[in-house]
């Protein structure tokens, strides 16, 4: 491959703190060298693109995605997913095991690297199963799932109900030192419940789910963690309570952390109001006052990552009464944009947001991407941060359109996308009314 | 007895043992007896079959097969209940016999003239090969037959009058 310079950019690097006018030499799908201040001599023959002062970031990686191959091709297959993530600047994104057959078996772990492999544009990481069937029960073969290429564990959209169970995971997983990166929520508390539980809930006559069903799992979880020596990844939390938690048990071990949707952390339960079930969240959209304190625990280190939570669900289970809805949205295109939101608003520092879609889920999945570094894997992304649109339905690449951003003026987004050198994504407006 | 036969001495030998300790008596007696011998002592298992507070007993504890054979001079296997295996401590026979069960390339990270023991019965190809069951290195055999010597040694001992056995 020939090689590649990437010119004239703001080079913004959370891993090493930089933020930086340069360039990127990428050679071979890797980055060769990373230079400050105007491009250097070009090698012989190299592609060279002038990045006009836009921000050169690594590619995201999004740790939390679903889509419906195998068994629900119609809701989205790892190439339609890879189309939106490449949009996105996602370059990197963990799949869930939800899917129909359960990735609970190495020989499924192994048939989804070669999938993707074969037919996305971006890198797909499999997580596994933590239990058969996402059943809450029997443990799965951690050290053959983890040979096979699994990079994490998890029961996806199911929590793990028995405190025992979790132990047992929570100890063989320690074994193999593999992440667990469960869902939590009680499900006797939960019970019936459709969005959070408080005044807007019985304004609305619908069932709540209060806090405590995140807030006591939590507890209980990062007690195990502690006496097990795992490594505990929270994959979604969306509570004042649960920052609190969080920040305790990082102040006595290392190999706690957390995560957020970005849905939760952009929006609230005030956008439920009319019924709009695309607003139909697990975690649900909690109150503001959930939305400032995550803001301020991203801020402080205690999130450590953010994930689009990307769920496409077809408009048959979405379109329906709220209690009766499904569960989630779409996001893998909308979650840089919706995260620049909170830069834009001043809340949170470009880098930090960045440093939560890349920097810290490399680390915690052990990865070498998510970095600007001489050596790395060069997926990268070029952001306009400015770049004005609107979000339209039909215009997402996924191949389910239940987006929560419906018709959101977002300010900012991907330019171009690149996995291991290639461009994967190139978007129209490219330079337009750029000098 | 069996050791010390093949070994000519207990003192500064190392044992490894490995499997189901949390559920074993055999690991336990072992541990205890050893460790008074001046035995250095490994336990071997997952970590959901170890139970809290093994490092009090044992000289060393590995979550890693490989880690924890490397340089014995004796490996010890130990029976894993079937009924275990597919539930909450152990996924699978598969995946025990892949990562915990005694091969020929797991022992080769052993002295090469470590012996391989097991206090019966065995389940081979779940915790053991039966290559190295019945293997030239296998003196579970011979251990059997001494465990025989030793309980009759035991029974002999509590029928005799009181004033023999202090004796």
């Amino acid at each position: 491959m020939t090689a590649l310079v990437i010119a004239n950019a703001r080079v913004v690097d959370p891993a090493s703190g930089t933020d930086r006018h340069g360039s990127v030499l990428v050679r071979d799908g890797r980055i060769e060298s990373v230079a400050d201040g105007a491009a250097p001599g070009a090698p012989e023959g190299a592609q060279v693109i002038d990045a006009k002062g836009m921000v050169l970031a690594p590619g995201l990686i999004d740790m939390r995605v679903f889509t419906g191959e195998p068994g629900h091709e119609y809701r989205e297959t790892l190439a339609s997913a890879a189309e939106a993530a490449a949009a996105g600047g996602v370059t990197s994104f963990v799949l869930m095991p939800d899917s129909m057959p359960v990735v609970d078996d190495g020989a499924i772990v192994d048939f989804i690297v070669r999938r993707a492999a074969a037919t996305s544009k971006v890198n797909i990481l499999p997580s596994a199963a933590l239990t058969f069937g996402l059943r809450g029960q029997e443990i799965t073969e951690f050290g053959l799932l983890r040979e096979a290429g699994a990079v994490c564990l998890t029961d996806g959209r199911n929590a793990i109900q028995s405190a025992g169970v979790m132990r047992a995971v929570m100890g063989y997983a320690a074994n193999f030192d593999m992440v667990v990166a469960p869902h939590v929520a009680d499900a006797s508390l939960a019970a019936d419940g459709v969005m959070n539980e408080g005044t807007l809930a019985t304004i609305s006559g619908l069932r709540g789910i209060p806090r405590e069903a995140e807030t006591i799992p939590l507890a209980r979880d990062l007690q195990l963690a502690a006496l097990t020596g795992v490594r505990y990844h929270a994959a979604q939390l969306s509570t004042a309570g649960s920052a609190e938690l969080v920040a305790a048990a990082k102040q006595r071990s290392a190999r706690v952390s957390a995560g957020i949707s970005i849905n939760n952390l952009s929006l609230n339960e005030n956008d439920v109001a009319p019924y709009r079930t695309f607003f139909k969240l697990s975690p649900p959209l909690r109150s503001e006052d959930d939305r400032q304190a995550m803001i301020e625990a991203l801020k402080a280190g205690v999130i450590d990552v953010i994930h689009s939570a990307h769920d496409p669900q077809d408009s048959e289970v979405k379109r329906q009464p709220f209690a009766e809805a499904s569960e989630g949205a779409i996001g893998l295109e909308t979650l840089l944009a919706a995260a620049l939101r909170l830069v834009h608003s001043g809340d949170v520092p470009l880098m930090t947001v960045l440093r939560a879609m890349t920097q810290r889920p490399a680390e915690i999945l052990g990865l070498a991407s998510g970095r600007i570094a001489a050596g790395a894997p060069a997926d990268l992304i070029l952001i306009d941060p400015d770049y004005p649109w609107v979000v339209a339905e039909a215009e997402l690449r996924s191949r389910s359109h239940n987006t929560a951003f419906e018709g959101a003026r977002m300010q900012g987004a991907v330019m171009e996308t690149f996995v291991a050198g290639r461009s994967v994504f190139r978007h129209s407006g490219w330079l337009e009314g750029r000098k | 007895m069996t050791i010390r036969q093949h070994k000519g001495r207990l003192a500064g030998l190392t044992v490894a043992i490995c499997g189901d300790i949390a559920n074993s008596r055999v690991a336990r007696s072992n541990l205890l007896l050893l460790g008074a011998l001046q035995v250095r002592t490994r336990v071997i298992a997952p970590k959901t079959l170890l139970p809290l507070g093994i490092e009090a007993l044992a000289s060393e504890v590995f979550t890693d097969m490989r880690e924890g054979l490397a340089g014995a001079d004796v490996v010890m296997m130990l029976r894993l209940q079937h009924e275990r295996a597919g539930g909450r401590l152990v996924p699978s026979v598969r995946e025990y016999y892949r990562f915990y069960g005694l091969d020929a390339e797991k022992l080769a990270l052993a002295r090469p003239d470590a012996i391989v023991m097991h206090p019966g019965p065995m389940n081979r190809g779940v915790e053991i090969d039966p290559a190295i069951a019945d293997g030239p290195r296998s003196v579970i055999n011979e251990q059997v037959e001494m465990g025989v010597a030793v309980r009759m040694a035991v029974l002999d001992a509590l029928l005799a009058e009181p004033s023999q056995v202090t004796a």
